[in-house]
């Protein structure tokens, strides 16, 4: 049977529905946000390890090659007398343009030699091996052909390099495990010999799959006797580093995301505390009475916390329903980042890992407790007298703000030396962030008081008596109104930072971009990435675009993967640079006056900063590249600015390119006119001379940073839709606190209604004081955003990325903040003053 | 009654009052008839839940009457709008309560001018009178205190200068000694007869106390909801 006590506290919850909704909502926002970028963040993860298990089938190893492996390989290996199962492979992203856009990985695979490795591709129901070795055929999974709506004979094209190319279904695979279902959603199955007539890769294979022995000493053998067959270009590596080495991209992305998701929690912590400490104030009275008649403090304890974990439990439950919601939204956006910047997925279905929910479970009923915990302590260690005066807890808090203030100096000192002891670690650089919000947290009732007393007497010379009672009555109410601040100010703030950090990065990826886009038009070809030229130009074309008579220079790019010795890769850029291109980079460690005559004639090259960051490279230090004659030492120049890859890149020269590696083709041209030569004009007739089949972009330099910019946009939709369910949080937790606070002094509320106030008046007080509520955390927000700003910017994001930023501070985003703190505010207390202006002063008087 | 009889401040006539409880209707007020003439001093006496404090509301225009008829000052109240009978109250009736109702945000001086910046007479002659009435409630040294640091005798004589400082026709008290001790109830009554008697204002109290009850020229008892003229007691 339910106990008297539980009764009582029962009935005050539900009695005070708004009030527990707000908690639950506060709860479950915070629960969402964190499951939501998790599943979404973990979805695309899964799914592209799916993929990249499915498509490696039991192949143990791998044999690579710089830039591609021959062919010969292949035979050389089938010749050895022991050799082991291999199969070659030739893959690649391609962009689908008919039936319609999507990206699908092209998968060629020799049929006969499949049997040891992927079983869909050899014994799948609707699969015939043998059908694959005639011409254009492709296969599909039935499920990814009824997607795309075609069927057997329809056909497909695809955009290879500049030029559109076509297969046609020729069969429909059913596989029959579910890991191979998912790996084929994605994937379109053709024989290699076909691949590499599409690729235009006739000799080259992408890898060679192997199953080498599992037991160390004869795997050592294998691999030692294989390794001599190979040229120096190949090297044998374990299957899974690819996927490793691709899900390492993305690990600072990751954490990002993650820890939006804890900002999110953070202020959802707040709100709850917000909500406890009022459930538990509001019933001071009742807990006096209790106590008097002979409840103990433990009991009384227990009874906060059991409806903390009641309204947790709850919160959270709802929580893991709406993150799963959440994460359905998030994970276009995620993929988007994620195939817009380092890798293509697509992800057919979220990935509910157990971790994310018992992790947000954990959080959500974790935090409401720890939110409960100091008032649940208040009310135990509060003597029966004390209780019943509402006062004593205000009374205490203002004796408290001193310590409270010199905590929060201190714990503002702790962070910023945790920000210099860190290093380069980045969770420790996010821990001192949040350390910072708290210390801010700790600051904002001396900060309130402080701020009341010079507000008051310009509230009362303005509004007279009833903008001192909005002005006094948030010092009054001290202990719920400064809980309230602090938890916008500190919401608002870490949106503030957020947007600082973007306006940042935007204007210095503009002015970046308009010091490096110096060539008047850019040719290049449609890309699976939107920051690596991928497909490559058509010799053709190049000799035409190169040939118009407006045109006087050129500069030319190839973009690649450097094989490192170490068996990573770098992104790289084989570059012919016109002396006006070159004029354009702007080096932060090295001299151009030695870089430049050095870039051509020797083995070097130059380092992006995060390049050189990640790999703490400098003029002098040399990277072990695997080029075709094997490994050599490239000296590293020179350091640059650069912001077209966190992962960062390495620029050599054509000339060395084409030394090491031998081939001509390149990935994007710019072009440069002769003065006095229309652009557009000249864009147009550029346009007319592509040879037909070929599908290029020729874009002036303003429409390459324009569509720069729209990717560098996109790239911060997830950042802006986490500060939106930030603010949303806030909100939810101003209401709350406002409807608790004002609902406190219905009574005080009553009596001016019965002395003669009018409703419109008590409505202008209770705006007054929200809306002064609002000013107060916007006021205090600025500064705490700037120094989350000055964190993301010179920590976080330095940390992550590598870049350097030139820090922006808009006052667009400061009164933006502003206004928003305002702004919630007042809505937040709209209905309270709705409510107060209907408030019969009877029955608020009736309690006498 | 006569025909150069003077206006009553008040007057009730038929007024009930029920409230809607969870399951059922209760009502509070039957059928009160009631005058008040000016300068007239009223003594309300009923046992606890008889309706005197809803007797008050109703009065007073903070709350309207189920039925019947509430005039004031030739006005009727019980058709006035919300706005109507909130401007009556702040130019010409004071409270008092039980439990002084001070505001807690504002100091003993600001919680007197509060009235006065209400009904748009808060200039030099309304600060004047507003020391002048703490003075004769012996606060002048406590003006610039909050209420949390006045006594409760104290707090009650400053919530009685209070309303009286924008000067009203009429002034209702709702157990205004319910919660002092002989001592602080016998100066608060003291105060009515000081400051009322002279300028000629009504006074509607409500009490339980004999001692209160001897300061009225008339004294009603309200038993039930019904209100009956009643002796005066033996303390008079």
């Amino acid at each position: 049977m339910i106990s008297l006590l539980s009764r009582a506290s029962l009935r005050y919850l539900t009695r005070h529905p708004a009030q527990l909704v707000l908690a639950i909502l506060g709860v479950a926002v915070g629960v969402a946000v964190v499951v939501g970028i998790d599943t979404a963040a973990a979805s695309a993860r899964r799914s592209f390890e799916l993929a990249t298990r499915a498509i490696s089938g039991d192949a143990t190893h791998v044999v690579r090659g710089t830039p591609s492996v021959p062919e010969s390989v292949y035979t050389a290996l089938a010749l050895e007398p022991h050799r082991p199962p291999a199969a070659p492979i030739v893959q690649r992203s391609l962009a689908l343009v008919e039936p319609r856009s999507r990206t699908l990985d092209l998968l060629g695979v020799d049929p006969f030699a499949e049997g040891p490795f992927r079983s869909y591709t050899s014994g799948g129901a609707g699969f015939d091996g043998a059908a694959l070795l005639r011409g254009d055929g492709a296969w599909l999974s039935a499920a990814t052909a009824t997607e795309l709506g075609i069927e057997l004979g329809d056909e497909l094209v695809f955009l290879v390099g500049s030029q559109r190319r076509s297969l046609r279904l020729a069969g429909m695979v059913e596989p029959s495990t579910e890991l191979a279902r998912s790996a084929l959603s994605d994937v379109v199955l053709v024989d290699i010999a076909t691949a590499q007539s599409l690729l235009g890769t006739r000799g080259e294979l992408s890898r060679i799959d192997l199953v080498l022995p599992t037991e160390p000493t004869a795997l050592a053998e294998s691999t030692a006797r294989l390794s001599r067959l190979l040229p120096e270009s190949c090297v044998i590596e374990p299957a899974s580093r690819r996927s490793e080495t691709l899900a390492g991209m993305t690990r600072a992305f990751d954490i990002n995301l993650r820890a939006l998701g804890f900002l999110a929690l953070l202020v959802g912590v707040f709100l709850v505390y917000n909500t406890m400490t009022f459930a538990v104030v509001q019933r001071r009275p009742l807990w006096g009475t209790l106590r008097s008649i002979g409840a103990t403090r433990g009991e009384l304890f227990r009874r906060v916390c059991a409806e903390a974990l009641a309204i947790g439990l709850t919160g959270t439950v709802l929580g893991l329903g709406l993150g799963l919601l959440l994460a359905q939204a998030l994970v276009k956006l995620v993929t988007q980042t994620i195939n817009d910047l380092y890798y293509v997925v697509s992800v057919r279905e979220l990935s509910l890992e157990p971790a994310v929910f018992a992790e947000a479970a954990a959080l959500g009923i974790g935090a409401t407790l720890l939110g409960a915990l100091f008032p649940a302590l208040d009310a135990m260690r509060t003597a029966p007298r004390a209780i019943l005066d509402r006062a004593a807890g205000e009374a205490r808090l203002r004796s408290r703000i001193g310590v409270l203030a010199l905590a929060g100096f201190l714990a503002a000192a702790l962070s910023i030396l945790l920000l210099r002891a860190s290093g380069d670690n980045l969770p420790l650089g996010f821990a001192a962030l949040f350390l910072m919000l708290f210390s801010a947290a700790l600051l904002v009732p001396g900060a309130t008081s402080l701020a009341c007393r010079v507000v008051a007497p310009l509230a009362g010379l303005a509004a007279g008596s009833l903008g001192r009672i909005a002005t006094r009555g948030i010092t009054s109410h001290l202990a719920r109104s400064s809980v309230a601040i602090a938890a916008l100010a500190i919401a608002l703030s870490a949106t503030a930072g957020m947007g600082i950090l973007v306006d940042s990065f935007r204007a210095t990826v503009v002015k970046w971009l308009d010091t490096t886009l110096v060539a008047d038009v850019y040719i290049s070809s449609p890309s699976t990435f939107s920051n690596r030229e991928s497909a490559l130009l058509s010799a053709q074309l190049v000799e035409r675009m190169s040939a118009d008579s407006r045109v006087i220079g050129t500069t030319s790019f190839r973009d690649i993967d450097l094989e490192l010795a170490a068996g990573d890769k770098v992104f790289a850029t084989a570059a012919a640079l016109h002396p006006k291109s070159r004029d354009a980079y702007r080096f932060l460690e090295g001299d151009p006056a030695v870089i430049w005559p050095a870039f051509t004639t020797r083995d070097t090259l130059i380092v992006s900063e995060s390049l050189a960051r990640h790999r703490s490279l400098s003029p002098g230090s040399t990277l072990e590249v695997r080029t075709r004659e094997g490994v050599r030492p490239f000296e590293v120049l020179g350091v640059f600015r650069d912001y077209w890859s966190d992962q960062g890149w390495a620029m050599l020269a054509r000339e060395t390119w084409l030394r090491n590696w031998g081939d001509e083709r390149i990935s994007a041209l710019g072009l440069f006119l002769a003065p006095g030569a229309d652009v557009d004009a000249t864009i147009a007739s550029l346009r007319a001379a592509v040879p037909s089949g070929e599908i290029v972009k020729v874009r002036s330099g303003t429409e390459l940073e324009a569509a720069s910019m729209e990717i560098f946009d996109r790239t911060f939709s997830v950042t802006r839709v986490l500060r939106l369910l930030a603010g949303v949080v806030a909100i939810l937790g101003v209401v709350g606190a406002l409807l608790a606070m004002e609902l406190e002094r219905e009574r005080e509320m009553g009596v001016l209604r019965a002395i003669g106030l009018s409703p419109a008046g008590l409505k202008r007080v209770v705006l007054g004081q929200t809306g002064l509520l609002g000013a107060l955390a916007g006021l205090f927000a600025v500064p705490i955003g700037i120094a989350v700003a000055l964190v993301l910017i010179l920590v976080i994001n330095a940390r992550s990325f590598g870049w350097t930023l030139d820090i922006q501070i808009s006052p667009r985003v400061l009164l933006e903040t502003f206004a928003l703190a305002l702004g919630s505010a007042l809505i937040a207390g709209a209905y309270p003053a709705w409510r107060m202006a209907r408030l019969s002063p009877a029955q608020t008087l009736r309690g006498e | 009654m006569t025909e150069n009889r003077p206006q009553p401040v008040a007057r009730l006539r038929g007024v009930t009052k029920s409230y809607v409880e969870v399951d059922r209707t209760r009502e509070v007020l039957h059928g009160i008839d009631l005058e008040l003439a000016r300068g007239e001093f009223a003594v309300l006496v009923g046992r606890s839940g008889s309706g005197k404090s809803s007797l008050i509301h109703v009065l007073s225009g903070i709350d309207l009457p189920s039925s019947g008829h509430v005039e004031l000052f030739g006005e009727d109240m019980s058709r006035a709008s919300e706005e109507r009978r909130t401007d009556v109250r702040r130019r010409r009736i004071g409270l008092v309560f039980q439990f002084f109702n001070l505001l807690p945000t504002l100091t003993i001086e600001e919680n007197l001018l509060l009235p006065l910046e209400l009904c748009g007479k808060l200039d030099a002659a309304g600060r004047r009178r507003a020391l002048e009435l703490l003075d004769a409630v012996g606060l002048s040294a406590m003006r610039t205190k909050f209420p949390d640091r006045l006594s409760g005798g104290e707090q009650q004589r400053a919530a009685v200068a209070r309303a009286l400082v924008h000067d009203p026709e009429l002034v209702l008290a709702d157990e205004p000694t319910g919660n002092l001790d002989d001592h602080n109830a016998r100066a608060v009554l003291g105060l009515f007869s000081r400051l009322l008697r002279p300028s000629g204002k009504t006074l509607l109290m409500v009490t339980h106390s004999a001692e209160a009850e001897a300061i009225g020229d008339r004294v009603f008892e309200l038993h039930d909801g019904r209100i009956a003229p009643r002796a005066r007691s033996q303390s008079k």
